[in-house]
C-alpha cells in the first residue's frame, strides 16, 4: 500500500496570512485621512500617511504572500485568538508612524498609546498641542476609534476574506462572541451595515448640533463626523482638547449621551431591533442590567455631589454629574469638566461610584469596554438563582433562564465564564491600581485612572499626561489592550510566543 | 442574509430608549 506521509503544516503561515490581511487593510485606510489632508492643502501630513500607508500595506502584502498556500489550512480556537491578539499588536505598532512622524508625539511608545487607546476605544490621550492637530491626523485618530469599536478582525472579514472555516475563531478571538448569522463572515458584514447606518444619522445630527454651536460649516461637518464616530464606538476622543466641553452646548451634550448610550448596546441587540423585534430593547438582561446599574449609580453620584455641595442647580448636576457617570458606565469617555475636577471638586462617594461604572461598562459584542452588563447580569442572577435554592427542598431542580434574544438556560460554564472574566478585570484593576500608586499618584487618582484604562473608558483624573513615566505608559497601554480583547486572546497569544521561543532553544 | 426590516423604526426605538435612560438622570437630578 502506498501512504503518503504529509508533513504537518506550520501554522505560522496561515496565521501569517490571516494577520496580514488585517494590517493590509489598516493600510488601506490610511489614504482616508490622506485624502483629508490633501484636500485642506496639509503638505507634510499627505506625505506622512502615503509613506505609512505604504509601509503598512507592504508588510500586510508580505505576510499573506509568505502564508497564502496555507490559507486553507483550518486554524483551532487557540491560533484564531493568536491571529485577534497579534494582529492588535502589530496594527497598534504600524499605526502609531504616522503620529511619530507626523511629530505629534513625543516619543513612538506615546503614539503607540495613542493608537492602543483609540483602537480599543479608550480616549486617553498623550498627543501634544491637540487643538491645532491637523485634519488628517484628527480624521487617523477617529477613525481608528472607529474601526476599533467594530474590531479589526470584523473590519477585515468584512472586506478582505471569504474564508469560513477559520473566521469565527478569529471573530471570537476580538471578543465579540455572538453571532448574528450562521458564519462570522456574514455577521461581521451585519455589523458594519449597523454602524454605517448610524455613521449617516449620527453624522447628520452632530453636524446640525456643531452648526448651532457656531462652527463654519467645513469644520462642523468634521466635527460632527469626528465626535459622532467616537461616541457611536464608547471611544471618548474629541478633536479639541477640552473634549466635548469646547461647544458648550446641550444639544451636543444631549446628543452624543444619545449615541454612545446606543453605541454600548450589544450587536446582536441592534439587529434584533433594526430587524423589527423592538420589545427586546425592554427584555434584554443587558439593557435591563444597565438600567438598573445606571438608576442606582446616578442616585450615589448624585448624592455624592450633593454633600460636597459641587453644583449649584439640577441643570449643572445634569450637565456635569451625570454626563460624566453615563460617558463612564458606556465606557465612553466624553467630558465636559476638567480632569484636575474629578480629583479636587468631586469628592470620595462620586469618584466611588464612577469607579464602579466604569467598571461594571457596557454590553457585551458591543463596541463598549468593562465586564460587560451581560456578565453582571449573570453573576446576580446566579446569587438569586442560589438563594432561590437554599430556600427549596433538596429533591427540587431548579432552573433559571436569561432573556437575551431569545430565552436562554444558565448553565455553570457560562457562569464560570463570566466569573473568571470579571476576576481577570479586578485584578488587572488592582495590579494598575499599584502602579498607579508607585508612580506616586495617590489612591484614588491612582484607582480612577486604571479603571478609565481597563474598562476602555478614557475619562481622566489627571494621571495620563506626556510627563507621566514609561513603565505606567506601559502598564496603562497593555491593561487596555488585556481589557479590549477580554483577557484570554492576550494570554494565548503570550503563551503561543513561549512555546515557540522554547521549542527553538530546546 | 437578511434584509433589515424597518431600520428607521428600529433607530427611533433605540433612541427611545437612550433618552429614556438620560431622564433617569434628569428625573434624579432634579428630585434630589
Amino acid at each position: 500500500m502506498n501512504m503518503a506521509i504529509e508533513k504537518p503544516v506550520n501554522k505560522l503561515y496561515p496565521i501569517s496570512y490571516f494577520i496580514g490581511l488585517i494590517v493590509l487593510s489598516l493600510g488601506i485606510l490610511q489614504f482616508l485621512p490622506a485624502a483629508v489632508s490633501a484636500i485642506y492643502s496639509e503638505g507634510k501630513i499627505v506625505a506622512v500617511f502615503l509613506l505609512t500607508a505604504s509601509i503598512t500595506v507592504l508588510v500586510g502584502v508580505g505576510m499573506v504572500l509568505l502564508g497564502f498556500r496555507y490559507k486553507n489550512v483550518p486554524l483551532s480556537f487557540g491560533e484564531g485568538t493568536v491571529v485577534a491578539s497579534g494582529a492588535w499588536l502589530l496594527g497598534t505598532l504600524l499605526c502609531a508612524l504616522p503620529y511619530s512622524l507626523s511629530g505629534n508625539c513625543l516619543s513612538y511608545l506615546d503614539s503607540c498609546f495613542d493608537v492602543m487607546s483609540g483602537l480599543t476605544t479608550t480616549g486617553l490621550c498623550l498627543i501634544q498641542d491637540m487643538d491645532h492637530l491637523s485634519n488628517g491626523m484628527n480624521m487617523w485618530r477617529h477613525m481608528l476609534t472607529f474601526v476599533g469599536g467594530q474590531g479589526m478582525v470584523v473590519l477585515a472579514l468584512t472586506f478582505l476574506t471569504k474564508d469560513q472555516s477559520s473566521a469565527y475563531k478569529m471573530y471570537v478571538g476580538e471578543a465579540k462572541d455572538e453571532k448574528l448569522f450562521p458564519n462570522a463572515v456574514s455577521t461581521s458584514k451585519r455589523i458594519w451595515a449597523i454602524s454605517l447606518i448610524y455613521l449617516a444619522v449620527g453624522t447628520a445630527v452632530m453636524t446640525v448640533g456643531a452648526l448651532l454651536a457656531g462652527l463654519a460649516p467645513d469644520r462642523a461637518f468634521l466635527h460632527g463626523m469626528w465626535i459622532y464616530m467616537s461616541a457611536w464606538s464608547t471611544g471618548g476622543f474629541a478633536p479639541m482638547s477640552q473634549n466635548v466641553l469646547y461647544y458648550h452646548s446641550a444639544f451636543f451634550e444631549l446628543a452624543t449621551m444619545v449615541f454612545f448610550i446606543i453605541g454600548s448596546f450589544n450587536f446582536a441587540l441592534h439587529n434584533a431591533v433594526l430587524s423589527g423585534r423592538r420589545s427586546e430593547l425592554r427584555h434584554n438582561i443587558e439593557t435591563v442590567t444597565f438600567a438598573i446599574t445606571l438608576t442606582l449609580l446616578t442616585l450615589i453620584t448624585t448624592l455624592g455631589l450633593m454633600k460636597n455641595n459641587v453644583y449649584p442647580n439640577a441643570v449643572a448636576l445634569f450637565r456635569k454629574g451625570f454626563y460624566q457617570l453615563v460617558s463612564g458606565h458606556t465606557t465612553t469617555g466624553f467630558m465636559t469638566v476638567y480632569a484636575k475636577q474629578f480629583y479636587h471638586e468631586w469628592g470620595d462617594i462620586a469618584l466611588f461610584a464612577m469607579i464602579i461604572a466604569m467598571l461594571l461598562g457596557g454590553c457585551a459584542c458591543s463596541t463598549a469596554g468593562g465586564f460587560k452588563a451581560m456578565r453582571t447580569g449573570i453573576i446576580f442572577t446566579t446569587f438569586k438563582m442560589e438563594v432561590k435554592r437554599m430556600l427549596l427542598p433538596d429533591s427540587r431542580v431548579s432552573e433559571q433562564k436569561i432573556h437575551h434574544i431569545r430565552d436562554i438556560t444558565l448553565t455553570d460554564p457560562m457562569i464560570k465564564s463570566s466569573f473568571l472574566i470579571v476576576m481577570a478585570y479586578i485584578i488587572t484593576f488592582s495590579v494598575g491600581t499599584l502602579v498607579g500608586m508607585l508612580a506616586g499618584f495617590p489612591f484614588g487618582m491612582a484607582a480612577f485612572e486604571c479603571a478609565s484604562a481597563t474598562g476602555n473608558v478614557g475619562l481622566s483624573i489627571g494621571v495620563t499626561s506626556p510627563a507621566m513615566p514609561a513603565y505606567l505608559k506601559l502598564t496603562y497601554l497593555v491593561i487596555m489592550w488585556l481589557g479590549r480583547l477580554e483577557f484570554m486572546s492576550v494570554l494565548t497569544l503570550g503563551a503561543y510566543i513561549v512555546r515557540k521561543v522554547g521549542r527553538k532553544c530546546d | 442574509m437578511k434584509k433589515i426590516a424597518l431600520p428607521a423604526v428600529g433607530v427611533l426605538a433605540e433612541i427611545l430608549f437612550a433618552i429614556a435612560a438620560i431622564a433617569i438622570g434628569l428625573l434624579l437630578a432634579v428630585l434630589l
